[in-house]
């Protein structure tokens, strides 16, 4: 058996469905401990309560937050998510990310931009991007480079068909070890697949029927176990043949 | 002032070509054949007159009611039917409480039109006083969730409300045969609408230059 956890009153709700008002942390035990709380959680005095109901969860050694599943996206710094351009000004792309208000994406925000090679990007067209500045009193602000200013696999994504999920099933997609419908499809057929963490994914494959395959296996994999999901690929798989 | 705030719903270059592409190879981007139809679901109310349809993803939900007015001075002898509308923002984002727009109006017309034009209510069944009282029938269609194709889920969910709606019994009696008696539905059996036939809304899409058609 292992040893017992220090706060056994928290671990019985960590990896479990919480909900608005729950008190989860009782910190007159711990008087010289740091702990680090996340999106969702509250400090009331001698307890931390819940704010947004969702799954409690828990990174050793102390951080707690409650993870949750959403049609809309509340944006974050390092987040990277495919956006939609709506608009292009003088000095900043105008794209939609899903969330409340669009974001800005700067001109020169390329790998080796300068005022000379701005890109040209047509209304409509879908971008990889990673968000840079986010509050939620200002438009959240975008970059299609990474730290050190390479461009990484930003930038426009050609082809391909996009659809939106939600926040939930982006995040579980983008878990590692790899999520078991991504493995399994990956068994049989061959495709590129783009996952923004605002819930929109982008399929690319050589043939249509391929990618209609594979996005709506995803959409239908959200509330599936590791195991239906490999039997619901497998008998897609028999139906091809 | 330039748009800051994202609630409209946008597509992608990648989309449009994708969605052209796979129509020629008569795919369709849900797994669907052409013609096929999403699973509908109606469900109706324990009170007459009310039902839920569910066509895939989309939502609506639709009410009759109706009322004792005097009818309109061309056509003393018939009874009147109004389609509201109402689309709930939780249905859409772009959709905005409180006046109907654009769509909404356009849906609840085209609905008007099939039941109205069709004359598929009978509409001289619904006088009780020549020129002076009449049943005027109205229908509230709600919009719950927008998932595509509103106008055939809205359509058959107003049929299907009309079907269930019973209205109370009323008879001339009173002392001098005058008065008009309303009885309770404990009193007597409520009275359904004389429906002709079933006027069922179809709605296609045309691609292309108008050689592909879903």
């Amino acid at each position: 058996m292992n040893s017992m956890p220090s706060d056994s009153a928290s671990m019985s709700f960590v990896d479990r469905v919480v909900v608005p008002g729950d008190h989860v942390l009782d910190l007159t035990g711990m008087a010289n401990q740091t702990i680090k709380l996340g999106a969702g959680l509250r400090q009331d005095g001698d307890a931390i309560s819940v704010m947004k109901a969702g799954k409690l969860r828990i990174s050793k050694p102390n951080k707690y937050w409650v993870e949750s599943s959403h049609k809309r996206y509340v944006p974050c710094v390092e987040d990277t998510v495919l956006g939609i351009v709506v608009d292009s000004k003088f000095d900043n792309f105008l794209v939609d990310i899903k969330a409340p208000m669009l974001g800005l994406l700067p001109v020169l925000a390329f790998e080796g931009g300068t005022r000379r090679n701005i890109p040209k990007f047509e209304i409509g067209t879908l971008l990889y991007v990673r968000v840079v500045k986010a509050n939620n009193t200002m438009n959240p602000e975008l970059s299609c480079m990474d730290e050190t200013g390479k461009a990484a696999e930003f930038g426009p994504l050609k082809d391909g068909y996009m659809f939106e999920t939600s926040t939930g099933l982006a995040r579980m997609l983008l878990s590692s070890p790899p999520c078991p419908i991504l493995e399994s499809l990956g068994k049989s057929l061959s495709y590129e697949i783009a996952i923004g963490l605002n819930g929109r994914v982008w399929v690319n494959a050589a043939s249509p029927s391929t990618v209609i395959l594979v996005s709506n296996a995803i959409m239908n994999s959200e509330f599936l176990s590791a195991a239906q999901q490999k039997i619901m690929v497998e008998k897609l798989m028999k139906r091809l043949q | 002032m330039e748009q800051r705030l994202a609630n409209t719903w946008q597509m992608t270059v990648n989309e449009r070509k994708f969605i052209e592409m796979a129509l020629a190879a008569d795919l369709r981007v849900d797994d669907r054949g052409p013609f096929d139809y999403r699973p509908c679901t109606i469900t109706f109310g324990r009170v007459g007159g009310s039902s839920e349809v569910q066509l895939g993803e989309t939502r609506v939900m639709s009410y009759v009611t109706s009322q004792l007015v005097q009818p309109y001075r061309d056509r003393p002898n018939e009874g009147t039917l109004s389609i509201f509308t109402e689309f709930s923002p939780m249905a859409d984002p772009a959709f905005e409480a409180g006046r109907p727009g654009e769509f909404a109006i356009e849906l609840g017309r085209i609905v008007d039109r099939g039941l109205r034009e069709s004359g598929a209510v009978d509409m001289e069944s619904l006088c009780v006083v020549v020129g002076k009282l009449v049943w005027s029938i109205r229908v509230d269609l709600h919009i719950l969730d927008n998932g595509g194709n509103l106008i055939d889920a809205a359509n058959i969910a107003a049929l299907a409300s009309l079907l269930t709606f019973r209205r109370p019994e009323c008879t001339l009696g009173g002392d001098d045969n005058h008065e008009l008696i309303i009885h309770d539905i404990e009193d007597r059996e409520p009275l359904p609408l004389i429906i002709h036939h079933l006027p069922v809304a179809v709605t296609f899409a045309v691609f292309g230059e108008g050689n592909i058609m879903v």
